[in-house]
């Protein structure tokens, strides 16, 4: 099945509440099986104008990234977020089809 | 040579983050402090408020069974490091520094200004170990409030205040 991901691009205005907002994220995303796959590490903008810090968040599937966002737990949480930073997010349901190396 | 790797904990973490601080406090009986070795020196409520705010880590091995762990908790802008510990059967196998390197990346996302932690003076292991990964002695006369409210708490508890150190990496 495929996975499902979160994108997502931020900029934080309030680093000392935002430490509140990741706190509060835990929770919701341990029960959803969230994984990070890139967490705000190193990153060069080679177009468009970047943001501070970028995420990829896997989950086991489309829905599951949905019922995350959706959940009362991440409410909690995603009123903090909003508060103190300016982004995009984005969930996605990832692919499971042939890829170019296969041709290879 | 058995793979060890740092995870999230989880609640089914707990029985073995409970019996591997026992075992490793052992070591400070050693050194004069049979009351560490004999009672539990971290509360289960910070383990579980660890747990909820995901500030709470694992290294295990092939059976991903627990071998060591770290919890920190936020005070302020500061990481603190509340307990570090690894199973004296899996010691001397870089699992404390792969605990503690993920302490200082998790403050680093956090946007935390620095890690604090206070630990014993007599330990022998324990400030070089912190020291390798750029902690430094605070000055006790301007710890930052929180961290000298801990540390009376923890004085508070037993553990003499001339017998511990505070130290702190900048991030």
């Amino acid at each position: 099945m495929a996975k499902g991901y979160w994108i997502a691009r931020v900029d934080v205005n309030d680093d000392a509440a935002y430490k509140d907002y990741v706190k509060a994220n835990a929770k919701p995303f341990a029960e959803f099986g969230a994984r990070f796959l890139v967490r705000g590490g190193p990153f060069k903008a080679v177009e468009g104008t970047p943001r501070q810090r970028n995420v990829v968040i896997e989950f086991p599937s489309y829905e599951a990234a949905l019922a995350c966002y959706n959940s009362e737990g991440y409410a909690v949480a995603k009123a903090i977020r909003q508060d103190v930073s300016i982004g995009e997010l984005v969930i996605l349901e990832g692919y499971d089809g042939p890829q170019p190396e296969d041709a290879a | 040579m058995i793979q060890h790797k740092v995870r999230s904990a989880t609640k089914h973490d707990l029985t073995d983050i409970l019996r591997i601080e026992r075992n490793a406090a052992q070591a400070f009986r050693d050194i004069g402090y049979p009351q560490l070795a004999d009672g539990a020196a971290t509360p289960t409520g910070l383990f579980e408020a660890g747990l909820d705010q995901g500030f709470l880590w694992v290294s295990v091995g092939d059976q991903n069974t627990p071998t060591g762990f770290a919890l920190a908790s936020l005070m302020d802008g500061l990481f603190y490091l509340e307990d570090i510990s690894v199973d004296p059967e899996f010691q001397r196998q870089g699992l404390g520094d792969a605990l503690l390197l993920q302490v200082i990346d998790h403050a680093r996302f956090l946007y935390c200004s620095s890690v604090a932690l206070s630990t014993l003076s007599k330990a022998p292991w324990s400030e070089p170990f912190y020291r390798k990964h750029g902690f430094l002695l605070a000055d006790m006369d301007r710890l930052p409030a929180p961290i000298w409210e801990q540390f009376q708490a923890e004085t508070n508890m037993g553990l003499p205040a001339e017998d511990r150190i505070v130290m702190v990496k900048q991030l």
